[in-house]
């Protein structure tokens, strides 16, 4: 199901396939290095997805399986080629390695896009990492999906204004109220 | 009638210019209630001199989404509205929103424009350094809603464990599909002083994360109850 109709009113921007011909200025099938666009961008890896945050925009955004391996290695330093051999070589016998490779770079394309990602010196071996994620038996095309029905909210700071000794950091120790009428 | 919630904790510095910009509006609440979340400065002191137009509870420290929950509950309004301890109004904000609730009965929630300025005794070193949008824009924070009850009974409480309880308290509105506007008035300014910019902490960003995982799955679940399909 479309995930635009699963989610009803939350605004949903479908990803936008790019032909290879357009992706050359983002060095897509290039083994460049990236890293998470850190501090604006926050993440964390719920099992079954993977969220992400960009407080700049306050749009944020979710990964399903495919892309949260994709993702896992690259915001670690892997180089991109090499997570998309990978990739292509585990799903060689279920689908096109082409379309494979166009699928990521498309993916790729879009979190530089959404300035997900930048660049990095750092390089790491994708086999040091390997072990601590599995892709899914059957290839599906991996989905950045973008949601920005909080961006308002979030890019004004909701949380209270307050300095270190009082908002937002309630005592731990005190389980009831004690309303006390003056 | 209309209530209005502003909690507090150890903000003497701003409190008596948030309840004077309460008291100054053109449409005048019913009852204002400023809920001390057990400050140990002179909240207390400075609040009570505004007794008895100003309703005064207390209760131990627990945070600002049970001092919210505890304005409403102790509140009588049908219309209720918050403003944090250090934020302002401007005089007419009661009045156009109310105005934009009577002439829709299915709206349920009402924000404006907020705009932001520099809280005038920081020095000029500090005020320089502190980043500060001071023109108009749409604002879904808590300082700028005025809601019907109605929409808190269908909701429910904010929640007490979180430090943004009210953006999650609005996906959750979103979700159960409460009727929302943003109006194109500047209806509130909000201070920029030394120590609103909790965003800058780690913890919180991971609260967010959370706040919208679980978001995305309530709305998952939903659909997918809805089609009577497997999860």
């Amino acid at each position: 199901m479309d995930l635009s109709i699963m989610l009803g009113n939350v605004c949903f921007v479908p990803r936008v396939y790019r032909r290879a011909s357009e992706l050359s200025t983002l060095a897509m099938t290039s083994n460049r290095s990236f890293e998470c666009n850190a501090p604006d961008v926050v993440f964390e890896n719920f099992g079954d997805e993977i969220v992400l945050l960009n407080l700049q925009s306050g749009n944020y955004y979710s990964l399903d399986p495919i892309g949260m391996f994709y993702w896992e290695f690259l915001s670690q330093g892997v180089p991109s080629g090499e997570i998309a051999a990978h990739i292509r070589g585990f799903y060689t016998d279920k689908a096109g390695e082409g379309r494979i490779g166009d699928d990521l770079d498309a993916l790729l394309a879009e979190f530089q896009s959404e300035g997900l990602i930048r660049s990095s010196d750092a390089s790491r071996a994708l086999p040091e990492i390997r072990a601590t994620m599995k892709l899914p038996v059957e290839y599906v095309c991996p989905m950045l999906t973008r949601f920005d029905d909080v961006a308002e909210m979030l890019l004004l700071d909701p949380v209270h204004d307050v300095s270190e000794v009082g908002w937002p950091h309630p005592s731990p120790a005190i389980p009831h109220t004690d309303p006390e009428r003056e | 009638m209309i209530s209005v919630v502003v909690p507090v904790f150890n903000g003497a510095a701003y409190i008596a210019q948030a309840i004077d910009s309460v008291l100054g509006q053109t449409l005048a609440p019913d009852e204002v209630i400023v809920v001390d979340d057990g400050s140990s400065d002179s909240t207390a002191d400075i609040v009570k001199r505004y007794q008895p137009h100003v309703l005064y509870r207390r209760q131990v420290n627990q945070g600002p989404g049970a001092a919210r929950n505890l304005g409403i509950r102790e509140s009588k309004g049908e219309l209720l509205a918050f403003l944090d301890s250090d934020d302002i109004w401007l005089p007419e904000k009661l009045r156009v929103q109310k105005m934009a609730l009577d002439q829709d009965p299915r709206l349920h929630l009402v924000f404006g424009q907020m705009s932001q300025f520099r809280s005038p005794e920081l020095s000029s070193e500090v005020a320089a350094r502190l980043a500060c949008d001071e023109t108009a824009q749409p604002s879904r924070l808590i300082s700028c809603l005025l809601a019907r009850r109605a929409a808190f009974e269908r909701v429910g409480p904010l929640r007490t464990d979180l430090k943004a309880e009210f953006v999650d308290w609005y996906l959750r509105a979103q979700e159960a599909g409460v009727s929302m506007r943003v109006l194109d008035v500047l209806l509130v300014k909000r201070r920029i002083h030394t120590g609103n910019f909790t965003l800058q902490h780690m913890d919180v960003r991971r609260e967010y994360l959370h706040i919208l995982k679980e978001s995305l799955d309530r709305r998952r679940a939903k659909v997918s109850g809805a089609a009577g399909g497997v999860p």
